[in-house]
């Protein structure tokens, strides 16, 4: 795909992007690497994946990471149960059972679906900094060669290359050798032209002001270091779904206090913001 | 057609070179990768060539910042870069020299004192009411009866002293001339440089010396310590929890619930374990040797206090107390209790601080406690101090010290060697070194 057909992918998406992300997606795509995205929590780094899939028209296999995630649920697991039965069944058919550890008793987690499938795939590996590092070493091997090893199987090479896209909210430091291995884009918070964009976008029929009034009011929340969890874009579109449900077409008092709490999620930022006069001269500046 | 080919080779690898004294770190196949996604974009366009070229070098956050500063300066039409290297190179040996002229006044009995580059900076930087008195101080010991051309060196270490405490108090101001002397003027180094000192700047207070830390900085010393502890907390609830990875099989559970299959075992049972939270207990040293390090280390307890609601809290110096949990809240409260403690500002006995918590039966420590010391392991008694460290590391989960004297200086406190046996020990001495510290545990 060339720049200007993912360009036009992209925008059939609604997915509103600038020049530096359209450049990286399309050198990660070109180059075969796999695309690191990092930023803080709520800039949409997993609406990329779900947006690539849907511009390449591929499917989007998703590995959730966690604490403790290991080999048996990201990569694959043996049918144990199946195994089970068929030496049962085996033992009383006196059939040969020599292939217990075959493709047949395997179940594929996402990473060996992604692996396995004929097709093109986007595989989101999603919070890679929540996995162990020991997670992290098994993943070098998939990043950097597209294959996996099972011992009892052999070394399985992907049959289609997939897109795979790892996102990282930070939280701690991922190694160099899981850099090395990816295009790296670091994504922050729109500015407030570029979630007013993001508002008409993805809510059409947003009044113009009211748009702009919202971008210019997250805006500020994500600005005040006191305020301990800046509201996501994701936030943003569901309060100004429901400023629009409201027939609110500029943002007042009314709205705000009926509604801080979709933007707004823990007691303490509840109360800086309601004591900031900042914020509240941004709302008293509004004509009546 | 080569010409062109070899020449852009030839102005990415000093680009490359330029990036990597800025301090950025990647590998030849990354600069490999680099030229080769130029093929995929359109080479005269200047936004999308640093884009191609920063997906596949910049690794990190700070690499993107240094990243798109020396792309900036280094990616303009030759002639404006040459005129501004020129320039640059110009300014940085008119200041050397200006350096070197201004040390010249330092003499003692007409000898000029020698300095090394760092404090010829210093002193260069000082205001002119400063660099007075030093000269006053040398000319009037010069004069004194009996002093003799040897006295010369005693007077350099009093000059260095000084400068050191100068150093630390206009930190800010000293920014102008720091690395002045060791500049390199070639246009790689100069560019470097250029760059470096602007991140420097930017995060000046997140390299700057802990003690060195002044009450206008306070506000944004204690957001970043905030962050740091956020990190810390998380980095210790990662690290003690367990992941549940070895489970063990429950047979009697297994068995009853696969009665129904024939005791194939269909579905396997494991035993629940116990989740087991780290309990933070911080033992931090308020005597007479930390006191330099006292903002940070009060906003430090106070920051912990909040963030780990399971935390216990002891200050010492020659003896233990411990702290109100609850005075945490309020920071001048919190101060003036500290301060008015019988161990502030007292002598430092490690050994004897912590056998009293050893001793003292009220106090739980057990094999979930990290127990994290901030001290600058300048002790009276080191034998008795490490033996009870030691004991104190069989009873803990972890023993976790933040010293706020740099690394490099460790060699020249006593005893610190053996310390370091019985705990994992972090250099602290700076925002920057505690970031990283955190990410280490």
């Amino acid at each position: 795909m060339d720049l200007i057909t993912l360009r036009r992918s992209l925008e059939a998406e609604n997915y509103i992007f600038d020049e530096e992300f359209l450049i990286t997606v399309h050198i990660a795509l070109k180059l075969g690497k796999p695309l690191l995205i990092e930023g803080a929590a709520g800039v949409g780094k997993t609406e990329v994946a779900k947006v690539l899939a849907s511009a390449l028209g591929v499917e989007l296999i998703r590995l959730q990471c966690y604490e403790g995630l290991d080999e048996s649920k990201a990569l694959y697991e043996w049918n144990y149960q199946k195994q089970l039965l068929s030496i049962q069944a085996g033992l009383a058919a006196k059939a040969n059972l020599s292939d217990l550890y075959s493709k047949e008793y395997l179940l594929e987690r996402p990473l060996l679906k992604a692996i396995n499938s004929e097709t093109s795939n986007v595989l989101l590996i999603d919070e890679i900094d929540k996995s162990d590092e020991e997670f992290e070493a098994f993943l070098l091997e998939v990043l950097s060669d597209f294959q996996v090893s099972i011992p009892e199987l052999g070394t399985i090479k992907a049959k289609s290359r997939p897109v795979i896209i790892l996102t990282s909210n930070n939280t701690r430091q991922l190694s160099d050798a899981l850099r090395r291995r990816c295009i790296y884009l670091f994504l922050n918070y729109p500015d407030v032209e570029k979630e007013i964009r993001i508002i008409n976008a993805k809510l059409p029929g947003v009044p113009e002001r009211l748009a702009k009034d919202a971008a210019s009011a997250v805006s500020y929340l994500r600005q005040n270091s006191r305020v301990y969890k800046k509201p996501s874009v994701a936030e943003t579109l569901d309060w100004v779904s429901s400023l629009l449900a409201m027939d609110k077409n500029r943002l007042d008092e009314d709205g705000i206090s009926k509604t801080l709490g979709l933007l707004i999620k823990n007691r303490e930022d509840m109360l800086e913001i309601r004591k900031d006069e900042g914020f509240s001269e941004l709302l008293d500046k509004k004509p009546r | 057609m080569r010409v062109s080919v070899n020449y852009l080779t030839k102005n990415l690898v000093e680009f490359f070179k330029i990036l990597r004294m800025a301090g950025m770190s990647f590998s030849v196949s990354d600069c490999i990768t680099a030229v080769e996604s130029l093929e995929y974009v359109e080479i005269f366009n200047k936004v999308q060539v640093k884009a191609a070229l920063q997906a596949c070098l910049v690794k990190d956050e700070t690499g993107r910042e240094i990243f798109s500063k020396v792309f900036d300066l280094y990616f303009v039409p030759l002639a404006v870069r040459n005129e501004y290297v020129a320039n640059r190179a110009e300014t940085i040996e008119t200041l050397k020299m200006e350096i070197e002229e201004s040390v010249k006044s330092l003499n003692f009995q007409d000898t000029q004192v020698e300095l090394t580059d760092e404090y010829k900076e210093i002193f260069a930087g000082l205001p002119e009411s400063e660099k007075i008195n030093l000269e006053s101080f040398l000319n009037t010991t010069s004069a004194g009866k009996n002093v003799r051309a040897e006295f010369k060196q005693l007077a350099e270490g009093t000059v260095k002293g000084k400068l050191t405490s100068l150093k630390q108090k206009y930190a800010q101001q000293l920014i102008q001339t720091r690395g002045i002397l060791t500049q390199d003027t070639s246009e790689a180094g100069i560019i470097a440089a250029e760059v470096s000192d602007e991140i420097l700047k930017a995060n000046d207070l997140l390299h700057r010396n802990i003690g060195e830390i002044n009450s206008e900085d306070v506000p944004a010393a204690v957001r970043l310590i905030s962050e740091l502890i956020e990190n810390l907390k998380r980095e210790l609830s990662r690290k003690y929890r367990k992941t549940g990875k070895k489970k063990r099989l429950d047979f009697k559970k297994t068995i009853q619930s696969n009665l129904s299959t024939g005791t194939v075992l269909f579905k396997l049972k494991y035993k629940n374990r116990l989740h087991s939270k780290s309990k933070l207990f911080l033992f931090c040293d308020v005597s007479a040797s930390m006191l330099q390090f006292s903002s940070f280390v009060l906003q430090f307890i106070s920051g912990i206090g909040k963030e780990f609601t399971t935390t216990e809290s002891y200050l010492f110096s020659d003896d233990a107390i411990r702290m109100n949990n609850r005075l945490y809240y309020d920071l001048s409260d919190f101060e003036t209790q500290v301060k008015s403690s019988p161990i502030w500002g007292k002598g430092t006995n490690i050994g004897v601080s912590l056998n009293g918590i050893l001793d003292n039966n009220s106090v739980i420590i057990n094999s979930s406690t990290v127990f994290l010391i901030v001290s600058d392991a300048k002790t009276l008694d080191y034998n008795l101090a490490v033996n009870s460290l030691k004991e104190l590391s069989k009873r803990v989960k972890r023993v976790l010290w933040l010293n706020p004297v740099p690394e490099k200086n460790w060699t020249g406190i006593k005893g610190l060697e053996d310390f370091a046996k019985y705990c994992t020990m972090l250099d602290c001495s700076t925002l920057e070194r505690l970031m990283v510290a955190c990410r280490r545990l």
